[in-house]
Order: C-alpha cells, then sequence, then structure tokens
C-alpha cells in the first residue's frame, strides 16, 4: 500500500507513496538543478519538481547535460 | 500611379545606389583588380573593380577567365532566335528610339493571318526559338492582342519569348497561358533621374512599373527573364552594378528561372539624315570590359548579343560570354514572309526601329558559328511550346528538312 | 594589431569564430583551459538520460559563465525527437539556443535534411535560435532559411572523420548563395583545414573531436583558435595574387581574346 509503480528511464521501479519528483531525486542522490524532467510526456522545470507527486503508473524521464558536440 | 512590389527590387537598387559604384570604379587600384580576380566567387564589391579604369590594363586577362566561366557553364552552343516586330504602333516619346510616338513613320500591326504567314516563313528558316515584340499602345496591341498571336506563334516555335511594353501579372500570366515562357525587359537606364528625362510621356514614364515587370513576369509564370540597360544613356559603369545587381536578386528570389542580360549599346538612329541622339559613347573596349566583368562575376547568367552590333566584332565577343545570338534578323513590322513584306512596304511602314549592322541570315550565321567552334543551338526545352512536333503535313515536312 | 570583427548570432554578439564541443575528451575538467587556450565563446552539450548507477560529475560545472551553451539534438532521429531534446533543453534554463542533429542513418550518421527543416521551423516559431546541422546541399540550405534558422551548419566530411573539407565545392556553393552564417561543422582535422574554410568565406567552425582527441587538447585549442582568426582575416584581406593564374596585366597581343581593340 506504500509502494506504487513507476518507471523511470525505461526501467520500472517501486517507490513511497506521496513522494515529490524532488525528494525522489534527493533519494538518488541527484541535485535537481542538474536536471530536466519529463513527467508523462509533460516537460517539467527544476522549479516545479517539488510540488509534483509521482502516482502509480508514471513515466517519468530525467534527463541532464553531458558531453557531445 | 503604380505601388511597387512590397519586396520588390526597388529597396535593393537603393542599397546599391548608396554603395556608390562610380567612387569604387574611380578609386580602384591594380592591387584590388588582382585580389578580385584571385578570389573563386567574385564579391558584390569586386564587380565595379572589374568595370574600373585600373582593370583596363587587365582586360586580357578577365577575358581569359571570361572566356574559361563561359566554357565551363555553356559549353560550345549558341542559342540563335529572331525578334519578330508584330506592330509598331507607340504612344511613348522615348528621346532615343526609332518608334517613338513623335516620329514620323507609318504604322502597321499584323493580322493573326500574317502572324501565321511570318511564323511560317521563320520556322522554315529552322528557327525554334522567336521573340515576338510591339511598340507600346494598350488599346491597339496590348496584353489581348500578344496573347493571340503567341496562341499562333507557339504552333511553330518550341520557345516564344515577349519583349513588349511591362504589365500586370494577371497579364502575364496570360501570354504563359497563351504560350509565352521568356520575357525580355530592358530597364534601358536604372538610374531613376535620367529615366524620366529620357522617358518624357506615355506609359513607359513609370519608372517603378517597368523595374517590377521581369519580377511580376516570373509571378504570372514565364520561366525566363532576359533584363538590359541601354548602354551609353547614363553612366555605364552604374547602369551595368544595377542591371547585375537585379540579376543576382532575381536569380536569389527565383532560383528555378533562368536570368539571362542583353548589352545592346545605342546606336544613333537617323531621322531625316540626322543623328537625332547622340549617346554617350560606348566604344568597343567599354563594351568588351562590360562583357567581360559581367561573365566572371555572374558565370551562370546567359548573355544575349544583337544585330546591333556588326558581324565582325559578334565574332570577337563570341568567346568572352556570349550565349545567344539573334539571326536572320529584321527589325520592321512583319519580313520574313514575301507578302507580308510586300503589304508593309505598300502601307509605306518602313522606318525599322533601329539599323542592324549584322545582317547575317539563319543559314550564313550557322555555318559562322560552325566554322568559330560553336554549336549552333535552336531548341534547348523539353517543354514549352508544341512547336513543329504537332504540325502536319508540308509544313512539317518542310520543318524536318530544314 | 588586432583587428575588431565581432558577429552576431541569436542577438549575440560574438568576438570568437570557433565554436568548441564537450563530447569525447579524456577528463572533463580539461574544458576549462581549452576554453581559455582556445578563446572560443560557444560551447557544445548533448542531452541523456541520467545513469543513476553512474553518476559521474556534470559537465556543466566545467563550462565557464560567460560562454554561450549550445545544446544539440544528437540522438534524435526524427524531427519530432529533435523538438522534445530542444524543448527539455530549454527547460534547463540555459537559453534558448539550439543545434539541430537528426540523424537516422547510424551507419553513416549524415543529417536527414527533410527532418531536419521541419524541426526548425517548429522550433523557430517558437523562439530558438536554431543552428541546423545539414549536408551542404543547396535546397536544404534554402528550405532551413525558409523555415528560420539563424545560421546553418554543413558539415565538412562525415562526423567525427577528420578528413577537412570534403564538402569544399559544395560548401563554396553556399557561401555564395545563402545569405545566413555558415558555420562549417563535423569533420574538420587540423587547423589548416578550419583556417581554409574561414579564408573562403565561413562566419565560423565548429570543432571538437579534433580538439577532444589530439595529443595535446588545450595545446590544439589554441592552435584552432589561431588558425580560425588567420583564415578570418585572410578573407577579410582578400586573397592576393594566385601563382600559376596568372592575375597579370598584359598589353593585348596578337592572338589574344582582346587584341583586335588595338
Amino acid at each position: 500500500m506504500s509502494e506504487i509503480s513507476i518507471t523511470v528511464n525505461g526501467q520500472p521501479e517501486t517507490c513511497p507513496h506521496s513522494l515529490s519528483l524532488e525528494d525522489y531525486l534527493a533519494g538518488k542522490g541527484i541535485n535537481p538543478h542538474k536536471v530536466v524532467a519529463e513527467l508523462n510526456g509533460e516537460i517539467l522545470k527544476p522549479q516545479s519538481f517539488k510540488e509534483r507527486i509521482l502516482n502509480a503508473g508514471d513515466e517519468v524521464e530525467i534527463i541532464h547535460f553531458v558531453g557531445g558536440g | 500611379m503604380y505601388t511597387p512590389l512590397e519586396d520588390g527590387f526597388a529597396a535593393e537598387l537603393k542599397r546599391i545606389e548608396s554603395l556608390n559604384v562610380k567612387a569604387i570604379a574611380e578609386n580602384a587600384t591594380e592591387d584590388d583588380v588582382r585580389a578580385a580576380l584571385g578570389r573563386t566567387f567574385l564579391r558584390e564589391e569586386d564587380f565595379p573593380v572589374l568595370l574600373s579604369p585600373a582593370a583596363r590594363p587587365f582586360l586580357e586577362v578577365i577575358a581569359r577567365r571570361a572566356q574559361d566561366e563561359t566554357m565551363r557553364n555553356f559549353g560550345r552552343g549558341i542559342q540563335l532566335f529572331t525578334p519578330l516586330y508584330l506592330a509598331n504602333f507607340c504612344t511613348n516619346r522615348c528621346v532615343y528610339c526609332g518608334f517613338s510616338t513623335k516620329r514620323d513613320i507609318k504604322r502597321r500591326m499584323l493580322n493573326l493571318d500574317e502572324v501565321e504567314a511570318e511564323a511560317k516563313a521563320i520556322a522554315a528558316t529552322g528557327l525554334r526559338k522567336i521573340l515576338a515584340l510591339t511598340g507600346d499602345d494598350p488599346k491597339r496591341t496590348g496584353a489581348a492582342y500578344l496573347a493571340g498571336c503567341i496562341r499562333v506563334l507557339a504552333g511553330y516555335f518550341s520557345s516564344v519569348g515577349i519583349e513588349v511594353p511591362s504589365m500586370t501579372v494577371e497579364e502575364y500570366a496570360m501570354q504563359v497561358a497563351a504560350g509565352a515562357d521568356s520575357m525580355t525587359m530592358f530597364q534601358e537606364t536604372y538610374n531613376h533621374a535620367r529615366y524620366l528625362d529620357l522617358h518624357p510621356g506615355g506609359p513607359k514614364r513609370d519608372f517603378y512599373f517597368r523595374l517590377d515587370a521581369p519580377e511580376r513576369a516570373l509571378m504570372g509564370g514565364f520561366r525566363a527573364v532576359n533584363l538590359g540597360p541601354l548602354l551609353g544613356l547614363t553612366d555605364w559603369r552604374e547602369d551595368m552594378a544595377a542591371v547585375a545587381a537585379h540579376a543576382r536578386w532575381l536569380m536569389r528570389k527565383y532560383p528555378e528561372a533562368e536570368i539571362s542580360i542583353s548589352l545592346p549599346r545605342m546606336r544613333p538612329h537617323t531621322e531625316g539624315g540626322e543623328v537625332a541622339f547622340v549617346p554617350e559613347d560606348i566604344t568597343d573596349a567599354i563594351l568588351v570590359q562590360a562583357m567581360v566583368a559581367l561573365r566572371c562575376y555572374l558565370p551562370q547568367a546567359g548573355i544575349t548579343l544583337s544585330t546591333r552590333e556588326p558581324a565582325w566584332l559578334r565574332d570577337r565577343l563570341l568567346p568572352l560570354g556570349v550565349t545567344r545570338v539573334s539571326a536572320g534578323v529584321c527589325t520592321a513590322v512583319g519580313g520574313h514572309d514575301p507578302d507580308v513584306s510586300k503589304a508593309t512596304e505598300e502601307s509605306g511602314e518602313d522606318k525599322p526601329q533601329f539599323d542592324i549592322s549584322d545582317g547575317r541570315s539563319v543559314d550564313e550565321m550557322s555555318s559562322d558559328l560552325l566554322r568559330l567552334g560553336y554549336q549552333p543551338v535552336f531548341s534547348d526545352w523539353l517543354l514549352g511550346g508544341s512547336g513543329a512536333s504537332e504540325l502536319t503535313g508540308g509544313v512539317a515536312e518542310a520543318l524536318r528538312t530544314a | 594589431m588586432s583587428y575588431s570583427d565581432e558577429f552576431t548570432i541569436g542577438g549575440r554578439a560574438l568576438k570568437s569564430r570557433l565554436f568548441i564541443g564537450t563530447g569525447k575528451y579524456g577528463n572533463d575538467s580539461m574544458i576549462p583551459q581549452i576554453a581559455e587556450s582556445s578563446g572560443s565563446e560557444v560551447i557544445t552539450v548533448a542531452l541523456r538520460r541520467v545513469d543513476f548507477s553512474n553518476a559521474k560529475g556534470n559537465v556543466m560545472q566545467q563550462i565557464p559563465k560567460h560562454m554561450q551553451i549550445l545544446p544539440n539534438t544528437s540522438g534524435a532521429r526524427s524531427a519530432d525527437e529533435a523538438v522534445r531534446l530542444a524543448r527539455l533543453a530549454r527547460a534547463s534554463g540555459v537559453g534558448d539556443w539550439i543545434k539541430i542533429e537528426v540523424i537516422s542513418d547510424t551507419r553513416h550518421l549524415l543529417p536527414d535534411g527533410y527532418e531536419t527543416a521541419k524541426a526548425t521551423e517548429i522550433l523557430a516559431k517558437e523562439g530558438f535560435v536554431v543552428l541546423p546541422y545539414m549536408n551542404p546541399d543547396l535546397y536544404v540550405a534554402r528550405d532551413l532559411v525558409n523555415a528560420g534558422a539563424a545560421a546553418v551548419m554543413p558539415l565538412g566530411a562525415p562526423i567525427g572523420s577528420n578528413r577537412g573539407l570534403a564538402t569544399r565545392e559544395m560548401i563554396g556553393i553556399l557561401l555564395e548563395e545563402i545569405e545566413l552564417p555558415i558555420i562549417v561543422d563535423a569533420g574538420i582535422g587540423k587547423p589548416s583545414q578550419a583556417c581554409e574554410a574561414m579564408e573562403m568565406g565561413a562566419a565560423a567552425c565548429l570543432v571538437n573531436t579534433a580538439i577532444a582527441t589530439a595529443g595535446d587538447p588545450v595545446r590544439m585549442g589554441a592552435a584552432f583558435g589561431e588558425a580560425v582568426r588567420a583564415g578570418r582575416n585572410a578573407y577579410l584581406a582578400g586573397l592576393g595574387r594566385v601563382l600559376g593564374k596568372g592575375a597579370e596585366a598584359s598589353s593585348p597581343e596578337e592572338g589574344t581574346l582582346t587584341g583586335f581593340l588595338k
């Protein structure tokens, strides 16, 4: 009951109920200001991570910059 | 009063004027000429440099480059065409012109039967490219008359060009529908003030209506446009810079269109034995410099040379950039079919628009071209007018054996 | 003596005409030194999913604050994917520049002109400063101009090949016909090749692999910075006489083209 299933970067995983995206990232050791995210196809700015609560079945993409030409 | 096209050539012409081509040419040095010739693609500012007095000692060098560019882009083919003067009624008063309304000449226009007779006579010489001309008299020889003539001509020629007064987009579209594919429009001079001096009356006096005409023709569906300054009316370098800019600008905006340039120079025309208009003297050397500079600046532009120039000079100019010449020319109305010529004679219309200097027939021109190492090209388009292929019977037979 | 020669893209005035990348470095901590040695003011980055099992340091930390970030859409195989990546990049707050890169052929890595033009049109309308990576094809370039690109980035040779200006003639045609800045991207392997592109009239060059994989990338960054400046100066100066072309004044003689003028 306290765990929900979500998909992050294409991988299924579980996380606690009522968790914000910001808290989810903190749990992974990710600085939320260094990434951008897509929640079910909607692009989220880092400022809104705090208010977005993850729900069962959510598809999350966490993207960051890497080296490229 | 005509309102110029919003994004037409007028603004670009203003920009070219602000460059002060005359000053660039006057101040150009030999090093500037060397720098220009060192570039693979000439820049806009290189063109006045090649037209400059400083470039004169380099004329042979520039001519060699022009020859190379011509060979690379056009090979050894020279297109042949002939003008057909349909009518000489004119309401303009161009001070330099043999058709001007003020001149005391008999006026005449061909009817459709005469157009067909002329078409047959010209087609029998082997020509497949024709240029139809009229004076400027919208009431008598306007868009509807012209379209009727074109419909006849399109049955005999694979390419029908027009050199007629400026028209609206709709009127141009009408000519395309009738079978025309190319239009020639000489701005005469791009210097607005001088233009007004030289065109004191008539519809042609509207500078911008004429300036936009090539673009309107393209908007109306024409596939080829031939521009021209009438060299000698004003500073030749300024007019050369303007016409090159006009061609360049059209090439950029209408990359699918074929853009070419004629380099006619003013020849004195006679009136009662007197020279009626004395233009600035455009010497042979100036004509050569203008042509080779143009070829270097716009390697892909066609260059047309008319029979205003004598045969010996036309032969000399061929390697320098010419891609199209006229042959079998008569600058009076009609004049190819014996009956039409006789009717013209009887009407008293005996004054041509200007005196031609190269009277070679199509056959003579063809054999001279071959002798000089060029291939005379009669038709270079797959599409366009139906040409001889749809003709039947005796005419078709005559054409095939011509 | 140095010559001032700024140029502007997307409203930003730039002094350096060398764009650099951040890919293929053995160690990202080299990037600040290369930014300095090359003098570059524009730097590219790519977007990828975060790998939670291997969250290394962030490349962004290495990029000097004064530099313009140019995110690319590498990895996109269609216009839609490129648009999505561009929007993600902008959401991160790095600005609205985007280098469109749509590659659906994984063997030759050549850009897809049709999809690139579609993405360019959509993003330009959304206010992005769009710099599309492209094959130096005149028709594609015209489509990109009409689609609202801020510059076009033709490839000099296949990406990462270090083969130089294999497309020299085609780029020459773009330089002749296209009014937008032409930024030569991909394939440049040596400073002399970047220099040649600039001599021809390119507005800038983007160099990544050739610097990142050099024996001494910091020094190679400096070499490219100087080469691009040298080429630009040569272009502005106007190339002088080319030996063998015979651009010398001569008086017409018999048998020449203009001898008839006497």
